[in-house]
């Protein structure tokens, strides 16, 4: 089930939902069932043309990217996002959804707004799941589809989280420890 | 219920607002994740991420994860009780 407007207040006031810094919650921000985000102040910009590929299996996956990407500050002006360039970004705000004994739970996808896709922008291509018990920024995947550059301003509402509950308790199972598939559909055992 | 993991940061984020890090499960496989400073602390020279305590037994715990870690294909990991603060 999809929360209200009331419903997402009701759920922060009782701190199940944290948002941090929370913005002023009328029409602008909170919606009759989303609740809009801004985007930050800094990007994460790949540099170009390195020889390099990406393996999981290889482990050093987080030195990596931190290591391919240069955090820019938004100006004042906008940073332009050029047709076909591809950036990464982040909310100005903080969220966490906790899972406490005996509350509901719930969980939220991140989508695009309407008035931006028109210009051609995506804010994600993949993982708009923000699972229960997700504490942090979110993290924005920016590709601009358009023909013209768009410019990215800090604090610009970017996106929108849809709350929905999560109906039964979250349990641990044996099967997501073991046996787990791998993409390439080979079992193997996480620990 | 939170309980806090101890983990090591391996390197800066993406972003100013988080760090990478790295923990281990029970067995003794590391993970590493981007994690946000909102929920690392720095205690005794120690640095630990906040995580949601599932199931504890005498020894290990099950606990969720904040975000995804990159070597496992689940936020909920099993953890020895020795490396949770706050249990």
């Amino acid at each position: 089930m999809v929360l209200s407007n009331v419903g997402i207040e009701k759920a922060i006031s009782e701190g199940i939902i944290e948002i941090k810094p929370l913005p002023p919650l009328k029409e602008t921000t909170l919606d009759t069932t989303a609740l809009n985000l801004r985007l930050g102040n800094t990007l994460s910009i790949p540099k170009k043309d390195l020889s390099l590929s990406f393996d999981l299996k290889q482990g050093k996956i987080i030195p990596t990217l931190s290591s391919i990407y240069v955090q820019k500050e938004i100006p004042s002006q906008g940073y332009p996002l050029e047709p076909y360039q591809f950036v990464l970004a982040n909310t100005m705000e903080y969220i966490s959804l906790n899972i406490k004994k005996g509350k509901p739970c719930y969980a939220a996808r991140v989508e695009g707004k309407s008035s931006l896709a028109r210009c051609g922008l995506l804010i994600h291509f993949t993982a708009p799941t923000i699972h229960a018990g997700f504490s942090g920024s979110i993290t924005l995947e920016l590709m601009n589809l358009g023909q013209y550059p768009i410019i990215l301003r800090p604090g610009m509402q970017i996106c929108q989280l849809i709350f929905e509950t999560v109906e039964g308790k979250i349990t641990p199972k044996e099967s997501q420890f073991h046996l787990q598939k791998t993409p390439e559909g080979k079992r193997q055992q996480n620990y | 219920m939170w309980v806090w993991l101890k983990c090591n940061q391996i390197s800066e984020g993406m972003f100013p607002n988080e760090i990478g890090i790295e923990a281990q499960n029970s067995k003794g496989e590391i993970f590493s994740l981007f994690a946000d400073k909102h929920i690392i602390k720095k205690e005794d020279g120690s640095t630990y991420i906040r995580t949601t305590l599932l199931e504890k037994t005498e020894n290990e715990s099950v606990i969720v994860l904040p975000t995804d870690p990159y070597e496992l294909q689940s936020r909920i990991v099993r953890v020895s009780n020795s490396f949770l603060k706050g249990i």
